[in-house]
C-alpha cells in the first residue's frame, strides 16, 4: 500500500582501481584512463551515456546534481571527474570524485534489495574488467578510510511532514543514530522549504556485511515508518485545520502566477500528505516526484529551452505547475 | 571570497546548514542567493565532510599517539602520503598507503566503524562461479581473518576460525 513515506531508495559502493594513485592525486591523463577503462566494462551490460565534467557546461552539470544523478563534490571538485549514466537513469556512476569509482542505483519506492542487486551485478562486470584495490582486513580501499570496507551506503529518500511538523525530528534522527544511522535533510535541514524529505543511510561500512547494512537500514525505515504513522494520526485530530492548509496549497498551486522553488516545493509537500490522507487522489506518486525535481532552478531552465531571468522563471514554473498538477492530482471532495 | 556555487562572483551571504549535528557553510553572490535552497547533499559522507573541515586533523584524537610514533612519520614510497598527513585530513593517497600505515588506519578505523575487520563482498567473487574457485577464495580470506586473531592475541577467535578452515578443507568434524 502507498503510504506515502518512502519516496525512493539508492545504494551506493565506493571502489579503487589498484596500482593508481586516487583521484585526489591522479593526473589528467591516468584519469580519463580509469574512466574510458569503466566506460568499456558498462557497453556490453546497457546503453550508458558518458559525461565529462570539463566539457560539461554549469546548466547541463547542475541539471543532473537536480537529478541527484551526481554529487556537488563531483561538478565542483572534480575536474577530471566523468559520469556513466544509464539510459533508464536509474544506474550513474561516478568517475574520480572522491573514489576512482561510485557506483549508484536509485529506484523508486522501498527497493533495497533490488537496489542492491543491480549494483551488485553492476560492480560483478567492473571488477571482472578493472582489478580493485582491496585488502582481506580493511576490505574495499577508499580514499578516505573511513569508508573502507563494503565501501556501502545505502540510503532510503523519506517524506516526513508530520514528524517534522510537530517537531519530533530530532528525537528521531537520535533514535536512528543509535542504530548507526544518518539522517539528513534532501534540500537542507529544518527550513520549511525542504519538502519534508530526509534522507536517512548507514553509518557503518566495515565489519558488517552487505546484508547486514541493508538490514539495519530497513529496520530503522521501519522505525521512522512507524513514528510517522503515529505523527499523521496526532495531525488529523484537527482535521479542518488540516484539510484547509491542504486544499489551500492546492489553491495556490493550480492559480498562481509566479512560484518560486521553495515555495513551490512546501506546496507540493502539501499535496503529497493530501494523498496520503485521501483528501486529494493521485494518479502515480512518482509523477509528484518527478514534478519536484523538474522545479528546481536549472531543470526549469532546461524546459524553457532558453536562458531566463529568476523572474521569467518564476512565472514558468507556476504555468508549468497548474498544468501538471491538473493531470496528475484531482481533488476530492 | 568568491560564491561557492557558481564559483564566479563575490559572495555576499553566508549559509549555515545543519547536517545532524555537523555545521556546513557556503558562501554565495547575490545571484545565487536569490535562487538557494539548500541543495541535495545527496550521497556525501558525513564523517568526511567532518574530517575535511577540521583544521587540526581530526583523526589525531582517535589515535594513541604512543602506540605510533613511528607510523607518523612513515612516507609512502608510491604516493609520498606521509602519516601525518593522514592524520590531519583522513585520507590516503593511493592503495600501498594502506600498507605503510596499517596500524595507524587499524586504530582510526577501529574507534569510527567498531571493527577493524572487513567481512563484506571481495573483489574475486564475482568470477569464480564455480565452487572450487569459491572454496579457494573463502579459504583465502580465512587464513587472512586467522593471522589477524592471532595478531591481535585473540585466540578463541584464532580457534574458531581454524576449525572452519578444517571443515573448509575436509577435515575435522564437519
Ligand atoms: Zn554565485
Ligand atoms: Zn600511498
Amino acid at each position: 500500500m502507498e503510504d506515502y513515506t518512502i519516496v525512493s531508495t539508492r545504494v551506493r559502493l565506493a571502489r579503487n582501481v589498484d596500482g593508481f594513485p586516487f583521484p585526489h592525486k591522479l593526473n589528467e591523463m591516468n584519469s580519463r584512463k580509469i574512466a574510458d577503462g569503466v566506460m568499456r566494462a558498462l557497453m556490453p551490460v546497457d546503453k550508458f551515456t558518458r559525461y565529462d565534467i570539463s566539457d560539461l557546461s554549469q546548466l547541463d552539470g547542475t541539471i543532473l546534481q537536480e537529478k541527484h544523478l551526481i554529487s556537488r563534490d563531483l561538478l565542483s571538485e572534480s575536474p577530471f571527474g566523468s559520469v556513466l549514466i544509464s539510459a533508464d537513469e536509474n544506474v550513474s556512476v561516478m568517475v574520480n570524485e572522491e573514489d576512482h569509482i561510485r557506483e549508484q542505483v536509485i529506484l523508486s519506492g522501498l527497493s533495497l534489495d533490488q537496489a542492491y542487486d543491480r549494483i551488485n551485478r553492476i560492480d560483478d562486470v567492473l571488477g571482472a574488467n578493472l582489478k580493485f584495490a582491496y585488502s582481506p582486513r580493511f576490505g574495499y580501499l577508499t580514499s578516505c578510510a573511513t569508508n573502507v570496507g563494503t565501501g556501502m551506503r545505502a540510503s532510503v529518500m523519506m517524506f516526513l511532514p508530520a514528524l517534522t511538523m510537530m517537531g519530533l525530528m530530532d528525537e528521531c534522527i537520535n533514535d536512528v543514530g543509535r542504530l548507526n544511522m544518518t539522517v539528513r535533510g534532501v534540500y537542507g535541514e529544518g527550513s520549511k522549504a525542504d519538502g519534508f524529505l530526509y534522507q536517512v543511510s548507514n553509518q557503518r561500512s566495515l565489519g558488517l556485511t552487505e546484508n547486514d547494512i541493508l538490514d539495519s537500514v530497513k529496520s530503522a525505515i521501519t522505525h521512522i515508518v512507524e513514528s510517522e504513522r503515529r505523527a499523521r494520526q496526532l495531525l488529523r485530530r484537527n482535521e479542518p485545520e488540516l484539510k484547509d492548509r491542504i486544499y489551500r496549497a492546492y489553491g495556490v498551486l493550480t492559480n498562481a502566477y509566479k512560484l518560486a522553488t521553495d515555495e513551490a516545493m512546501q506546496l507540493l509537500a502539501m499535496i503529497r500528505l493530501g494523498a496520503y490522507y485521501g483528501y486529494m487522489a493521485v494518479s502515480d506518486p512518482s509523477h509528484l516526484q518527478d514534478l519536484i525535481t523538474n522545479c528546481q532552478p536549472a531543470n526549469m531552465q532546461r524546459i524553457s529551452g532558453k536562458n531566463i531571468s529568476v523572474d521569467e522563471r518564476d512565472v514558468l514554473r507556476a504555468r508549468y505547475v497548474a498544468n501538471k498538477l491538473g493531470s496528475i492530482v484531482k481533488k476530492q471532495v | 571570497m568568491l560564491c561557492t556555487k557558481c564559483g564566479l562572483r563575490e559572495s555576499t551571504t553566508e549559509v549555515v546548514q545543519r547536517i545532524n549535528n555537523h555545521i556546513e557553510k557556503m558562501y554565495l553572490c547575490d545571484e545565487c542567493a536569490k535562487d538557494f535552497r539548500p541543495e541535495a547533499f545527496d550521497d556525501f559522507d558525513v564523517i568526511n565532510k567532518l574530517i575535511k573541515g577540521s583544521s587540526m586533523g581530526i583523526l589525531s584524537g582517535l589515535v594513541n599517539m604512543l602506540d605510533a610514533p613511528t607510523t607518523r612519520s612513515l612516507v609512502c614510497p608510491d604516493c609520498k602520503t606521509t602519516g601525518d598527513e593522514f592524520l590531519k585530513s583522513g585520507y590516503v593517497g593511493c592503495p600501498r598507503c594502506y600498507e605503510v600505515f596499517e596500524p595507524l588506519i587499524a586504530q582510526t578505523v577501529k574507534k569510527l566503524q567498531q571493527s577493524d575487520k572487513h567481512v563484506g563482498k571481495h573483489p574475486l567473487a564475482a568470477n569464480e562461479d564455480a565452487r572450487g574457485a569459491s572454496v579457494a577464495v573463502e579459504r583465502e580470506r580465512l587464513r587472512a581473518e586467522l593471522q589477524s586473531a592471532i595478531d591481535s592475541f585473540d585466540y578463541k577467535r584464532a580457534s574458531a576460525i581454524s576449525t572452519k578452515l578444517d571443515a573448509l578443507d575436509g577435515k575435522g568434524e564437519a
